[in-house]
């Protein structure tokens, strides 16, 4: 119950972390009953949950963000957050 | 440097920051500091950390007795030090600031300084020498000493002040600073803007800054990004200055009483009495916290405000179940009393100071009495 599963990531697309990509990624998170928190170079253990905590990252092209997730399917949710940052949001080509 | 807080969590909130500093130049830049601070030399030092929220009197140390002096505290060298150096002869002088620079300081003020330091005498000379050599930040105030260290004293405490980030909504419902915690989900967002809506501020929606002022008050505020705004699942990011105006809204709010909506669970035990002081922990100091289960349906705005308003009368010195559980026990021991308030501390206290408990209504604001309901005097009543 209490394993933390830890990923890093790095923002790749080109608009950075902005509104639509934060709410894409809390949706994502809201779907795991997982603790999941985000921390880059300023803020650190925002809720990934929320899209208020997630704009609080500031999260620009190239910003590394570190995932922790704590409780019932925490692997399969820092993956998940992985790929989406990953796949760019899903935005840009 | 770093803020920490945690997610959304039932644990232990806020683990105590390692001890933080602030540079000596964001001091010097700082808008909130009351009184005119100028940097007379040691330029090359200003990234220095200042540590403690406290100065230190230099005092003794300029005579060579440096027990006590902290490298991370802002030495202040008042009228007293300043004329026992002038009165030095140039040698000695020198001797004495040189080894008092050596400890590594990170900044030295020096308050009244326009006279001692206008006229280019042995001391002034010297200090600046001093400062710049050891690396050291001398920051010069015209201001009296005292009024140089309040001023100090008050930014210190700002900006040196032990932070935490807690995940929830802080919203100030008759003054009663409420911070509405629970699982993302929950509807906490929901039952803030129903407050607002009904004439409450919001401070802070989704992250809080928690900054503690010793001995036991949390003091909550938005992050700067976010100030003013709320999300709310559906209709996304308001802004509630816009929509309510300046009333709706407040930068900073003490924490009086933190609220857990948890989802409702038949098996849970709830709170039925009103008994229970449990608290909530952040950075070390308890705040009273309330848990309140969720249902559909339940008004938990309409919940939310009677619970500022228990909080209020808790405040004044009225502890209602704890007044009607003295009453009940007087009923049952068949004792004749009006202020029956032996009850015991109620269980579940952990450390902090409790409001202390209403020992007996005496002296208590009229109209209180118009609560024990087995004692109508009628005097009272005109």
């Amino acid at each position: 119950m209490s394993d933390v599963v830890r990923g890093r990531f790095t923002i790749v697309n080109e608009k950075g972390m902005h509104a639509r990509a934060a709410s894409a990624l809390a949706r994502l998170a809201s779907k795991y009953p997982c603790e999941i928190s985000l921390s880059g170079p300023e803020e650190a253990g925002v809720n990934a949950k929320s899209v208020m905590g997630v704009l609080l990252l500031c999260g620009a092209k190239g910003t590394v963000i570190d995932v922790e997730a704590r409780g019932d399917d925490a692997q399969n949710a820092v993956d998940a957050i992985g790929e989406l940052i990953a796949d760019r949001f899903g935005e840009e080509a | 440097m770093t803020k920490r807080g945690d997610a959304d969590s039932g644990r232990v909130r806020g683990e105590p920051v390692p001890r933080r500093g602030i540079s000596v130049r964001s001091i010097v830049d700082d808008s909130l500091l009351g009184v005119a601070i100028a940097v007379a030399a040691g330029e090359a030092g200003l990234d220095r950390q200042v540590r403690a929220t406290r100065i230190q009197k230099s005092g003794l140390a300029l005579a060579g007795h440096f027990h006590g002096i902290d490298p991370g505290r802002i030495q202040i060298l008042g009228v007293t030090e300043t004329s026992y150096l002038t009165g030095l002869s140039r040698p000695a002088c020198e001797t004495a600031l040189r080894r008092f620079f050596e400890r590594d300081l990170c900044c030295v003020v020096v308050t009244e300084s326009g006279e001692v330091m206008g006229e280019p005498g042995v001391f002034a000379q010297t200090i600046k020498r001093c400062a710049d050599e050891a690396e050291t930040p001398l920051l010069l105030c015209p201001e009296r000493s005292s009024r140089t260290i309040i001023s100090i004293h008050a930014l210190l405490d700002e900006r040196l002040a032990p932070r935490a980030r807690i995940h929830g909504v802080l919203v100030d419902v008759f003054e009663v600073g409420m911070l509405i915690h629970g699982k993302s989900g929950t509807g906490k967002s929901e039952v803030a803007l129903e407050l607002i809506m009904r004439g409450h501020r919001l401070v802070a929606d989704d992250v809080v800054e928690c900054h503690v002022r010793p001995p036991e008050m949390v003091f909550g505020e938005p992050a700067d990004l976010l100030r003013h705004h709320l999300e709310v699942r559906g209709l996304g990011i308001l802004n509630i200055k816009d929509l309510f105006g300046v009333t709706a809204i407040r930068d900073r709010k003490r924490i009086d009483v933190v609220v857990q909506l948890v989802e409702a669970d038949a098996d849970e035990e709830y709170d039925r009495l009103g008994l229970e002081q449990r608290r909530f922990e952040v950075l070390g100091t308890g705040i009273p916290e309330l848990t309140i289960p969720v249902r559909p349906g339940r008004d938990m705005a309409s919940i939310l405000e009677i619970a500022a308003r228990n909080e209020l009368l808790k405040a004044s010195g009225h502890h209602p179940a704890r007044e009607f559980f003295g009453r009940l026990e007087g009923a049952l021991l068949g004792t004749e009393s009006d202020t029956p308030l032996s009850t015991p501390p109620p269980p579940g206290v952990v450390g902090g100071r409790v409001a202390p408990p209403p020992e007996s209504s005496v002296g208590l604001p009229r109209g209180a009495s118009a609560l024990a309901w087995d004692t109508i005097d009628s005097e009272d009543e005109s």
